[in-house]
């Protein structure tokens, strides 16, 4: 078994038959084949290697023509294999069919000379090699005993031959005979074509001796574009006459042998195909071909057990390739440069510029030596840590694309063990956990590796898992209380029901990106308009430029996975069958639209108190509002029995009847400081003519005095309360003054300053409170202040409250749906 | 539609109380090896080290969000405020090295540190039980957080460290003084979490489903998830795996503990039902109750979470959604979700056995529960179709590796930069709207404009390019998602009615989630993570809602699970080749390898293994940070348990008899790659005449090294050339110049 991975570069000739033989429309048919095969190589595969050959020209330029000149004449190797570029594409464009009588065109010669440009191109190396022979055969082969040469040739050196049959026979016109070719084998196919060939051969020359050796020498394949050719079923070999059949039924005869000749070998893939299916297959939706090779040759261990193994890319996201920034004319450079944040004059170059690394606050400058250190010392492996049960491993853990552990080719022992180990995790239901470390002194990752045992060949399948710090957890609400009437729950049922798909609809492997695809569309768009325009390009200048219009979407693509609502996708019926179903959803589940909500509570999301002090609707509405917070709210309802109920036993809710009570002001039933009439319930409070609480009455008072003042200016509209809060103020501190407790009153002012300051109501403080003369209880007044005199009550009034608060930018739009991928 | 996706700041406020009774010494804990002789472990210690465990999370992971440190129950005061027993110790700023030392410094003060010690009671102090009063502390805490206004900051917090469950001592008036800064941190966007010390009483008496429960949350975990042990099995208890659920840095929380929704734990649940004497009275009595019918085995550190923490944290959500007469949560179903999450629940960590649980309950706590921004969820296309708003988040995000900047290396002070784009042609600034991108296909420049790149990504959507999920149909899970499939990481959806939406969205998003989990089905959707860009189809699989490991899993409740399906061009044909028949495992090898995998068991923890990389990064950055000449060693938690594979020797040996013969060697099949050679040097070049090369036109004679570094040494742009045709072809052009402006030269 050959361990050799497929090159990943192809070497490709296009052989177009200019012989005139053809009718006009089937040679413009013929030249689109070829122009949309340039196409999908440069969008497709870039790195692929292009030429063409005109056969049947008037000219003659070919290598072989100068080692035998009386032969391999009307071949003219327009443009040698080399990196696909515009001027191929200008060679097909330009290309013109001469006169079918004056030029001949040999297909056995064709495929001679098609060789010989591969094989000057690509000698011993690795490359895949593909000839496309865009034909319709009409002409004699001069010398048919070459055939053999030819193949041997061929398959020696890989080459793939792809005929387009222009007007080959049509298969399905012509009556099968007693045999059907296809249900030959190659053998049984090589063993009548050869009883064919040999019949009609004339005996061949000497010449081709020197074309035997290099056939054998090089792997070419062939493919022949047939353009009309006959339906290989519908020939029975062994009852033709071969000299009755046209030169051109021969010629098709012969390359259908060769083909399946080819391909019956190692994996190649050499076919006629009508035209028209060549044209309609270039033009299907396709992914970039990559190469199938490992990214990773390592050993599996676990613990003393070792196999190894190969790693292939399984899925990996493709993206859209990043466009390079540039501009119109003449490109663009980058310029950066660096500055001295104390000196913002100072222009910085490298060797005063040092490398620093964070550490929260703290910047580290780092040295070479430093860095080297923080690399992570590995050997490429792959560490079996145990096994787990699959259920543990959720999909929602894995960090995205998925590598294929297959065994080394070749390695039968190898692929025993790994086989042994897959069906044995697979009947018991296990996933191996696995240390990997892809190349030397790469950062290890965490992964985990699946079973996929299939006939004949056990895989794994590895994806890496997260690391510790790549888990937040969240935790969110279950809903459990959320109730759902049986008639709703029905319409989603139906909803879900009339919407499901089958497991074909959508398939991954039938379902192309449209975004990449379209970009794939748009480049060819514009290469293309490029090309046509460029005859008339004068000074180097692409003529197209940004202004063109790109394309329109493709229908493929509308079928396939772009713009889902639109009629030709695939989905269109089921969403007429299930439009009922979401209409009745839609009523029953109705949506408030977001922007309506705010519209109609104001600034929606979340509000700060500093945010919002005194900022509501403008106006009468502004008013109700206020009044309405003036009111206790639920939370005060909560709060104030419960706290006072363990100790008292009156655990009765504020009522709506208690805070009309309140505001009445009525002494006898007072028993809290209300928003309505403050000062009166706070006196009431404070001056003993109430008797529903013990010795914290006081407390209580002073504290729900303040609570009401902070409420009263955060919802002030304007200064509207701010006449009443003073009121407050004043009455609190004559109440503090007379029970001695300075403490909490000037607390009471900080906490006041405080919570104010930068707010709307920061006038509140500087203009109400200060200067009206506010100022803190001092030890003049009561013993125990802290305040000493009234100096120091100024200090304590101008003092500044707030420590210098480190500066936050505004945000970073960290992208954290990237991060998704 | 929704809002843009932010990256919001944190601003966190640790909250310690210093009481004296949180320097006792931990009687039965656990010290580290290398604990100095005579050291202990306290409360206060605890405390400080998970501060210490943040800060430094913080360090490496944010170089945005801000921390403070306030200490509590202090002799001495050290604020703005003028309040008693208020310690600020760190002021919020982004931590730094100098932070970190500090609390190290800090941390030893209630270990047994002398010297620290001293210096403590001298400069801090413990206040006289319950001299300070707790609300003083949170009028502090609200106004260090109003000094830090910024619409920057998304997320605001208080972790509170305490042992002490009832800091109002009865008195009633203190006792609403709390609930009123309660309500107004609450109302400010700032969430608080208790992380208390002493054995979980409620979470015992309620939530204890673990048998002999007795230290709460802790032992809850660890009861429901014992290690499953097999014959044989490596007993090795030195690696993560292997003793994933016995402590280590599993997170362990109850079911009371750990949501961060009041409303869904029992005790509170069960205060609701509109009990005359209010929901105080009623968790406090059945605190009470748990006392008394549930025997404490610990010594005196318990911790009755109902007496006032679990009402102080529930307070401010039922006041909003209570109702005027205080009516309860129970058939609420005007509860809006975001009012409950966004306030904090009393997390209450066993720390008498494992202080390492109430570590990592800090540390899993490190991120805020920050949504990726919201968008709109419909299904099908059309007006009169149903949606709903919803919320997106990244529970699984690869952490990031630390970045480097510039200094200026004179003075070592910041660097900023600044970057032109000019035009190569005309040297003037090129202008956004002038730029263009460009691609090449065979040579030849293709030029698009920013608008038509932002085109070619709109077009295709099926709603014209607009933030959001187009719900396209449904499917059954298992054709949809496939593990050989997955291609992103994946993020959940979480549907609120903050964001708009109403009740009935929010009803149809719930019903979805349910409809979906019992069909056993997934909706694939067409999403849109930003305005502008390219569609990606995705599954949203309904979440578990029933866990037997919720910390197991990186996100728990009901919502979607967004997992993203591959397109075509994302699948590689991968054809394995076909085994011969001789390749086929005998069933008695594969009896044999079951055995291996037997006794290879292990149970999987999102949280067990850290990024070895990573933490070796951290640590050096730390150590060099602060000027640590201790050696970097870190763990490499992702190498397997070596003592435990030897156990299993004899086992792992039978396998490779029966299936490899002797003579393999997985090692010469796939060999370490050779060191890779240093380029060619300076004599080696010298010895090499180019120019002769050239003329003879025999360049192609020298290796890619050798043409490399020539053009290398010379400073000359490789220009792209990447095959050997074109290196030569460059390198020949090199030549000829420098030939050519040679000859001028000696012209001249």
């Amino acid at each position: 078994m050959s361990a050799q991975p497929t090159p990943s570069r192809e070497a490709v000739m296009i052989i177009l038959d200019v012989s005139g033989t053809m009718p006009p429309d089937r040679f413009t048919l013929a030249k689109s084949v070829c122009s949309n095969l340039v196409q999908q190589k440069l969008i497709f595969a870039p790195r692929d290697e292009l030429g063409l050959l005109f056969a049947g020209s008037s000219k003659t330029l070919n290598r072989m023509n100068v080692s035998a000149p009386d032969r391999y004449q009307h071949f003219v190797v327009a443009r040698p294999i080399g990196p696909s570029t515009l001027d191929l594409y200008q060679h097909i464009e330009g290309a013109k069919q001469e006169d079918a009588k004056s030029s001949s065109m040999d297909m056995m010669e064709a495929l001679i000379v098609a060789a010989d440009a591969i094989y000057e191109r690509t000698g011993e190396r690795r490359y895949q090699r593909r000839v496309f022979l865009v034909s319709d055969v009409q002409q004699t082969v001069k010398r048919k005993e070459e055939l053999t040469t030819v193949l041997s040739f061929y398959k020696k050196q890989n080459i793939q031959l792809v005929v387009i049959g222009v007007d080959f026979e049509n298969p399905e016109d012509i009556v099968p005979g007693n045999e059907d070719w296809d249900r030959l084998s190659s053998k049984q196919q090589n063993e009548r074509v050869l009883q064919f060939v040999c019949s009609d051969l004339s005996a061949g020359d000497g010449g081709s001796s020197l074309f035997f050796f290099f056939y054998k020498k090089q792997n070419i394949q062939l493919v022949v574009i047939g353009v009309d050719f006959e339906n290989p079923e519908d020939i029975v070999p062994g009852n033709e006459d071969w000299d009755r059949l046209s030169s051109k039924q021969q010629n098709e005869r012969v390359l259908q042998f060769v083909c399946s000749d080819l391909s019956a070998g190692d994996g190649g893939s050499s076919l006629v195909i009508p035209v028209s299916d060549a044209l309609e297959a270039l033009s299907a939706l396709r992914k970039r071909s990559v190469a199938q090779r490992a990214v990773a040759r390592c050993v599996l261990s676990i613990g003393a057990i070792q196999i190894a193994v190969h790693l292939h890319t399984k899925t990996l996201l493709a993206r859209i390739p990043s466009l390079k920034k540039t501009a119109e004319k003449g490109g663009l450079a980058v310029e950066k440069k660096y500055f001295s944040a104390a000196n913002p004059d100072k222009e910085l170059d490298s060797s005063v510029r040092v490398k620093a690394y964070r550490y929260g606050k703290s910047v580290i400058p780092f040295t070479d030596v430093d860095e080297a250190q923080l690399k992570f010392q590995s050997e490429r492996s792959m560490m079996a840590l145990g096994f787990v049960p699959i259920s543990q491993i959720p999909m929602h853990h894995l960090m995205g694309g998925i590598k294929a552990v297959a065994p080394a080719p070749g390695d039968i022992h190898g692929a025993k063990a790994l086989s042994a180990l897959v069906q044995g995790m697979d009947q018991m239901q296990r996933a191996m956990l696995v240390r990997f470390v892809r190349c030397t002194n790469a950062n290890p990752v965490l992964g985990v590796c699946m079973p996929s045992p299939k006939a004949e060949r056990d895989i794994l399948y590895f994806a890496t898992l997260p690391f510790a710090e790549d888990v937040r957890h969240y935790q969110f609400t279950t809903y459990s209380d959320v109730a759902v009437k049986p008639e709703e729950a029905k319409a989603v049922d139906a909803l879900v029901n009339a919407m499901t798909m089958d497991k074909d609809t959508l398939r991954p492997s039938e379902t192309f990106n449209p975004a990449l695809q379209y970009y794939y569309q748009c480049v060819k768009d514009r290469y293309l308009r490029n090309a046509a325009s460029a005859a008339v390009k004068v000074d180097g200048t692409p003529v197209i430029t940004a202004a063109t219009p790109l394309p329109a979407l493709d229908a493929a693509l509308l079928r396939n996975s772009a713009k889902f609502q639109n009629p030709m996708s695939t989905l269109s019926a089921m969403y007429r069958g299930a439009q009922t179903s979401l209409n009745i959803c839609q009523e029953l589940y109705p949506f408030i639209d977001p922007e309506e909500a705010a519209g109609a509570a104001g600034a929606a999301g979340k509000t700060y108190w500093f945010a919002t002090g005194g900022v509501g609707p403008a106006g009468g509405a502004g008013g109700v509002k206020a009044e309405s917070s003036a009111l206790p709210t639920p939370y005060d309802a909560l709060l104030t029995p419960a706290g006072s109920s363990p100790a008292h036993g009156s655990g009765t809710p504020l009522s709506a009847q208690d805070a009309a009570k309140l505001s009445a002001g009525s002494a006898s039933g007072v028993i809290h400081v209300s928003t309505t009439d403050p000062i009166g319930t706070f006196m009431a409070l404070t001056s003993g003519t109430t008797t529903m609480y013990g010795s914290d009455l006081i407390d209580r008072a002073l504290f729900e005095m303040t609570e009401v003042i902070l409420k009263l200016v955060r919802s002030s509209i304007g200064r509207c309360y701010y006449k009443k809060c003073n009121e407050c103020v004043d009455a609190l501190r004559v109440v503090c003054v007379k029970e001695e407790e300075a403490q909490c009153f000037n607390r009471f002012l900080i906490n006041l300053m405080c919570a104010v300051k930068g707010t709307d109501h920061d006038l509140y403080w500087s203009q109400e409170c200060v200067s009206r003369g506010v100022r803190p209880i001092t030890r003049l007044e009561v013993r125990d202040s802290d305040v000493v005199d009234a100096a120091a009550a100024e200090a304590f009034v101008f003092a500044s409250r707030a420590p210098e608060a480190p500066i936050v930018e505004a945000n970073d739009e960290d992208d954290l749906f990237g991060m998704l991928e | 539609m929704g809002n843009p996706i932010k990256a919001e700041r944190d601003a966190v406020l640790f909250l310690v109380d210093c009481s004296s009774s949180m320097f006792r010494k931990i009687e039965s804990a656990e010290m580290d090896a290398e604990a100095t002789p005579g050291s202990y472990l306290s409360p206060f210690t605890r405390a400080i080290q998970c501060a210490l465990s943040f800060y430094q999370e913080k360090v490496v992971t944010s170089d945005k969000d801000l921390v403070s440190l306030l200490l509590y129950n202090t002799r001495k005061k050290l604020n703005l405020y003028e309040f008693q027993g208020v310690y600020v110790f760190h002021e919020f700023d982004c931590p730094g090295a100098a932070r970190v030392q500090e609390l190290q410094v800090l941390s030893r003060a209630g270990s047994g540190d002398v010297n620290v010690h001293k210096e403590f009671s001298e400069h801090i102090g413990h206040g006289a039980p319950r001299a300070v009063l707790l609300s003083e502390a949170f009028w502090a805490a609200q106004h260090m957080f109003h000094n830090l206004r910024s619409r920057a900051i998304g997320f605001r917090r208080v972790f509170l460290f305490t042992d002490c469950d009832d800091p109002c001592a009865g008195i009633p008036m203190e006792r609403e003084r709390c609930f009123a800064r309660m309500k107004d941190l609450h109302d400010a966007g700032v969430a608080l979490e208790v992380f208390a010390h002493g054995a979980d009483v409620v979470s015992s008496a309620v939530g204890g489903g673990g048998g002999s429960s007795t230290v709460g949350a802790g032992s809850l975990g660890h009861s429901s998830s014992a290690p499953t042990s097999h014959p044989g099995a490596p007993a090795s208890t030195s690696h993560p795996l292997h003793h994933s659920t016995a402590g280590g840095a599993t997170f362990v929380a109850s079911p009371t503990g750990s949501g961060p929704h009041p409303h869904d734990v029992p005790s509170i649940g069960s205060s609701h039902g509109g009990a005359p004497a209010g929901p105080l009275l009623a968790t406090t009595t059945a605190a009470v109750a748990a006392l008394g019918t549930k025997p404490l085995t610990l010594g005196g550190d318990f911790f009755v979470r109902g007496k006032f923490w679990d009402p102080l944290v529930a307070a401010p959500v039922a006041s909003k959604l209570g109702g005027s007469s205080g009516g309860g949560l129970s058939g609420s179903f005007d509860v809006s979700p975001d009012d409950v999450e966004y306030c904090g629940a009393v997390h209450v960590s066993a720390c008498l056995t494992s202080f390492d649980t109430m570590v990592s309950d800090v540390k899993i706590r490190t991120n805020p529960q920050r949504s990726a921004g919201s968008a709109e969820l419909r299904v099908g296309f059309g007006a009169a179709v149903p949606r709903v708003i919803v919320n997106i988040y990244t529970p699984i995000l690869k952490c990031p590796k630390p970045k480097f900047t510039w200094l200026d290396g004179t003075t070592n002070t910041g660097v900023t930069s600044e970057t032109r784009l000019l035009s190569k042609a005309t040297g003037a600034p090129v202008a956004p709207a002038e730029l263009r991108f460009s691609t090449s296909v065979a040579g030849e420049e293709l030029l698009f404009s920013k608008d038509e790149t932002i085109e070619m990504k709109k077009i295709c959507s099926s709603n014209g390019g607009v933030r959001g999920f187009t719900i396209l149909g449904f499917k059954k899970s298992e054709h949809a998602i496939r593990f050989k499939y997955n291609v992103a990481r994946s993020g959940f959806l979480h549907c609120t009615t903050q964001k708009g939406g109403g009740q009935g969205a929010l009803k149809f998003f719930v019903q979805l989630h349910r409809t979906l989990s019992t069909q056993n089905k997934v909706a694939i959707a067409e999403f849109v993570s930003r305005d502008n860009v390219a569609p990606r189809l995705v599954a949203l699989l309904p979440s578990k809602l029933l866990h037997d490991h919720p910390m197991m899993d990186s996100v728990t409740g009901l919502g979607f699970h967004l997992i993203q399906i591959p397109y075509a061009d994302d699948v590689r044909s991968f054809h394995p080749r076909k085994q011969p028949a001789e390749a086929q495992p005998t069933d008695d090898q594969i009896t044999k390898a079951k055995r291996v995998i037997r006794k290879l068991q292990v149970e999987y923890d999102v949280n067990a293994i850290a990024n070895p990389a990573l933490q070796r990064q951290y640590k050096i950055l730390q150590q060099l940070a602060l000027i640590d000449p201790a050696p970097v060693q870190v763990d490499d938690l992702t190498l397997p348990d070596v003592e435990g594979m030897a156990k299993i020797a004899p086992t792992l040996q039978e396998f490779t008899t029966a299936v490899l013969p002797p003579s393999y060697s997985a090692d010469m099949i796939c060999p370490q790659p050779k060191a890779a050679k240093p380029p060619p040097s300076a004599t080696e070049m010298a010895a090499i005449d180019f120019d002769d090369l050239e003329s003879k036109g025999t360049l192609t004679s020298l290796t890619m090294p050798y043409l490399q570094q020539y053009l290398k040494l010379l400073k000359e742009d490789v220009q792209g050339a990447k095959l050997k045709h074109e290196l030569v072809a460059r390198v020949a052009e090199v030549v000829r110049k420098r030939r050519t402006v040679k000859r001028e030269r000696e012209e001249e």
